[in-house]
């Protein structure tokens, strides 16, 4: 075995101890003067990692962990990161799968709207960290549907950056606010609402979370799916006439593609 | 001062008398938003530095390519006056501690480490300057003391040295050295900065937990480190739990004020 690949294999194995409790054989560890066999030190990494990804779940996820209380959340992040060791760079783009990983934790079985909200918060993490927007390009796109010019049939438009689509079968946007520090005091959540549809985006320095009816949440999806402009015409109809410039004038299209 | 998204208004506020902001490289590895907002109308008043914890210097797999180009953009962007880095591990083939691991002490390390460190200087352009660590096990595979191994990656790889006060505080207790050994031991013209932090008793062990002032025994030590290495820039890290932009102010012109007292008294 070369160098690295020992360097790799004790690597390994001292991550594999601090995730999941297994030996390492590759080096022999010591804790210092004491003579010990550095299991304290190999508890102290351990406590370490965990607190590091604790703290960065509860960051990511804060309305989470206040609807469920910190004891809660705290040993659902405990179970998560056994379960879901981080293979990201990036501590920021660490707990993609927490609202699945919800759904099939038996303990949030009480809990039925915590995986929803999870992923209203994820999607609120995408869209803070995301690119700034560029300015549509108006010019163009008059050109490259002016007339003679094929209409613009491989036209595809893209979305801006970070911009997530959701539903839930609750008022999941009025969950999470009712969890914001400006939410009026004397009012209340009504969970027994009705379903939503939802876009997560960010047109500026604020994220903002906005229900959207059917036909805005079909022009969406459709573009998001890679639609052209010939099918988005096609499958809205009139509509996609009044939807498309609401959609640009949100914010929603940042930008498009020929072919 | 290190800059924390918490006190981002107050500085823009006040602009308060502070030399220079270290800014923690992970945090502004994202495309854009607040952090990136933020950090630039900081930067149009003050200079700053990055100091980061993600690259994974010491790990066997090669080098993020995403990481390094990310910290590219960031450093043509924001044009820090330098950029530091941990002499450590964080990830594995497969997973990512997300923490600062240690080393055995031994000439593969030093030879894995410098090659690396060099590898991010050329992509750079530029020296960056390394961060010893604080230690909770040892290695009997270890070859050579903590300070050796420091000089001796700082000598080959040609980089300069973040000294970590703290951190020699703590691995000195955990590890039982003379933590002025290892000021002795390290080479005084690659010092560009210090850092001092709180640490954390957990049973016998101290733990580099950067939620508390800096301890008693820290802040002497310090002073014999301004002593060796003379005027280094220094900086408070306080990462968790941390207090309001005016009491890490007050800690770091404790600095201050040490670093003058030693200037007077030669």
């Amino acid at each position: 075995m070369d160098d690295l690949a020992a360097l790799a294999r004790f690597q390994q194995q001292f991550l594999n101890r601090l995730y999941f409790e297994q030996p390492i054989d590759a080096v022999q560890l010591r804790d210092g003067l004491q003579g010990g066999d550095g299991e304290r030190g190999l508890r102290a990494y351990k406590g370490s990692l965990y607190g590091i990804l604790n703290k960065a779940l509860a960051e990511i996820y804060p309305v989470c962990r206040q609807f469920v209380g910190a004891d809660f959340f705290d040993a659902l992040a405990g179970q998560y990161i056994r379960c879901h060791p981080s293979r990201v760079d990036r501590l920021d783009d660490y707990g993609e799968s927490l609202a699945a990983f919800i759904g099939e934790f038996p303990p949030a079985r009480s809990v039925p709207q915590l995986a929803a909200l999870a992923e209203l918060e994820w999607a609120w993490q995408r869209a803070f960290h995301a690119a700034n927007a560029n300015t549509f390009d108006f010019e163009g796109f008059a050109q490259a549907t002016a007339l003679g010019k094929a209409n613009g049939k491989t036209l595809r438009f893209s979305c801006r950056a970070g911009l997530s689509l959701l539903q839930a079968d609750f008022p999941v946007d009025r969950l999470w606010q009712f969890h914001q520090p400006d939410w009026p005091e004397d009012e209340t959540v009504d969970l027994a609402e009705g379903p939503v549809k939802l876009v997560v985006y960010r047109p500026d320095r604020q994220v903002y979370i906005e229900r959207l009816n059917d036909d805005r949440w079909q022009l969406l999806q459709l573009v998001m799916a890679g639609a052209t402009l010939p099918q988005i015409c096609d499958r809205l109809g009139e509509q996609a006439a009044l939807l498309l410039p609401l959609a640009l004038q949100c914010g929603w299209l940042e930008g498009f593609q020929q072919g | 001062m290190g800059l924390r998204s918490c006190h981002y208004q107050t500085i823009l506020a006040e602009q308060p008398a502070i030399p220079w902001f270290e800014a923690m490289t992970d945090n502004y590895l994202g495309d854009g938003g607040q952090p990136h907002y933020y950090l630039s109308r900081i930067r149009n008043d003050y200079p700053i530095t990055f100091h980061g914890v993600g690259l994974s210097l010491g790990s066997a797999r090669p080098l993020s390519e995403a990481y390094l180009d990310r910290l590219v953009t960031l450093v043509e962007r924001y044009q820090p006056a330098w950029i530091s880095e941990h002499l450590c591990w964080c990830a594995s083939a497969e997973h990512n501690s997300h923490d600062l691991l240690p080393l055995p002490y031994n000439e593969l390390a030093v030879r894995h480490l410098s090659e690396r460190i060099d590898q991010v200087q050329n992509r750079l352009g530029r020296r960056i300057l390394v961060e010893n660590l604080s230690s909770y096990v040892a290695f009997a595979e270890s070859e050579m003391s903590e300070w050796q191994y420091v000089a001796e990656i700082c000598r080959r790889a040609d980089c300069e040295l973040l000294l970590d006060v703290n951190n020699i505080y703590v691995s000195a207790c955990n590890q039982g050295f003379d933590p002025q050994d290892y000021l002795a031991g390290i080479p005084v013209e690659r010092v560009r900065e210090i850092h001092l932090a709180g640490y954390q008793l957990q049973g016998e062990l101290l733990l580099d937990s950067h939620s508390q002032p800096v301890h008693p025994p820290v802040w002497q030590l310090y002073r014999d480190a301004l002593c060796r290495f003379g005027q280094v820039p220094t900086l408070i890290e306080w990462d968790n739990d941390i207090p309001p932009f005016d009491r890490l102010w007050q800690e770091a012109q404790r600095a201050e004020r040490l670093r003058e007292e030693v200037a007077v008294d030669g």
